[in-house]
């Protein structure tokens, strides 16, 4: 689940490590997941969630 | 010859030679200023700079959210921007995710591949922040590694872990104790530490930031 | 041979969900040095000349056994040199010549040397 697009583009930070600097400029996206999606045997409550930031490479867009 | 100077002119207080790594910063240091790269007064007010931001600034923040609905608003809309409303200054592309706890759910902030934290509001990290034990387990078991900080997340309480894996930083909005309606903006920043602002602990009455 | 596998897929920071110790909760001030490695970093950020996803590039080429074995700070003025050596904006031998009297100077006045 999206919980907010980042404005404004950035600089992929994975090609920044290589001495690029302020190279392609994509959308980063703070994305929530389900913890006991993400780890199996998830000791906890199952509305427990995590939130972590991917770059727009690493997504595919949803099919309608 | 102010006090700050006096700080970073005399060593920590011990008598033993520096390490290694000292000795090595020392010796990256000046070559590059030798080589006029950089200048011994930009490391100085860089220094001024990490000194000038400590946890207090996230407390007022959090203390004007508390008491001002339509400046929380803001905070949880666009964190950077509401900062910047303080005059905290960001030094780079990041945004600033602030996490609101409320009845049913708390938040925690850790960054599982380094040690990305929102400095300009709360300064420098912890070290358990910073090691293994705190980054591996933070977003696979969080409610055991609150307990190790004497926190209790009950079961009709949900838990979010917000783990800094780019150009995001996160902040922990913390609730507001019971008992605090007459305290004064001062009086409920002072109630506001650290640890609650990344999550580890709840603010509370006996347990304040010191005078 | 898989189980090298994850060493290569897994870098040595990658360390999310794996399984660790008790958190060690105590609290302490940074020494002197560590604060002004901090500000080197920043100013060498700042001036462009290692930005830091270059310095966090730098910490995981370290390898695993470095990472494990470095304090936070000793990982990164490593990752420093070992940068500006890559860069040839320093050579091997002006640091060890430098690193040599810094430490003639430091057994003269152990209070090290500030900016």
């Amino acid at each position: 689940m999206v919980a907010r697009v980042l404005q404004p583009t950035a600089v992929d930070n994975e090609v920044e490590g290589f001495g690029h600097n302020a190279g392609l400029r994509r959308h980063y996206y703070s994305i929530v997941f389900p913890m006991n999606e993400v780890w199996a045997g998830y000791e906890g409550q199952p509305s427990d969630r995590l939130q972590i930031e991917v770059f727009e490479s690493w997504l595919e867009g949803a099919k309608p | 010859m102010s006090d700050h100077n006096h700080d970073h002119e005399v060593s920590d207080g011990s008598d033993d030679a520096p390490g290694y790594y000292e000795l090595l910063e020392i010796t990256v240091r000046e070559l590059l200023i030798e080589k006029q790269l950089i200048t011994a007064a930009e490391i100085r007010r860089q220094l001024d700079v990490l000194d000038s931001r400590t946890p207090a600034m996230g407390a007022r923040i959090v203390a004007r959210a508390w008491v001002d609905p339509a400046f929380k608003d803001r905070l949880l809309a666009d964190g950077r921007k509401a900062c910047e409303e303080f005059g905290v200054t960001f030094y780079d592309d990041t945004s600033l995710i602030v996490l609101e706890n409320t009845e049913t759910e708390h938040n925690l902030i850790c960054c599982t591949l380094c040690s990305c934290y929102p400095r300009p509001v709360l300064g420098l990290p912890p070290d358990w922040y910073k090691q293994k034990p705190y980054r591996a387990r933070a977003i696979s078991e969080p409610r055991k590694v609150l307990a190790e900080f004497g926190t209790i997340v009950p079961d009709d309480v949900s838990v979010r872990v917000g783990d800094s894996t780019a150009m995001m930083r996160f902040m922990v909005l913390p609730r507001r104790p019971e008992g605090t309606e007459s305290f004064r903006e001062e009086e409920l920043a002072a109630l506001v530490t650290r640890d609650t602002m990344i999550g580890v602990a709840h603010p509370s009455l006996n347990a304040r930031n010191p005078e | 041979m898989s189980n090298t596998r994850s060493l290569i897929e897994r870098l040595p920071n990658d360390i999310g969900g794996v399984p660790a110790a008790k958190i060690d909760t105590t609290d302490r001030e940074l020494e002197a040095w560590e604060k002004r490695c901090h500000a080197l970093a920043d100013v060498l950020d700042f001036r462009k000349l290692i930005n830091t996803e270059e310095k966090r590039c730098g910490v995981e080429a370290l390898g695993s056994d470095l990472v494990a074995k470095l304090s936070y700070y000793e990982r990164w003025i490593v990752a420093f040199a070992n940068i500006l050596l890559r860069k040839e904006v320093l050579t091997p031998t002006e640091i060890a010549l430098k690193l040599q009297e810094v430490q003639a100077r430091s057994q003269i006045h152990p209070a090290g040397t500030a900016p």
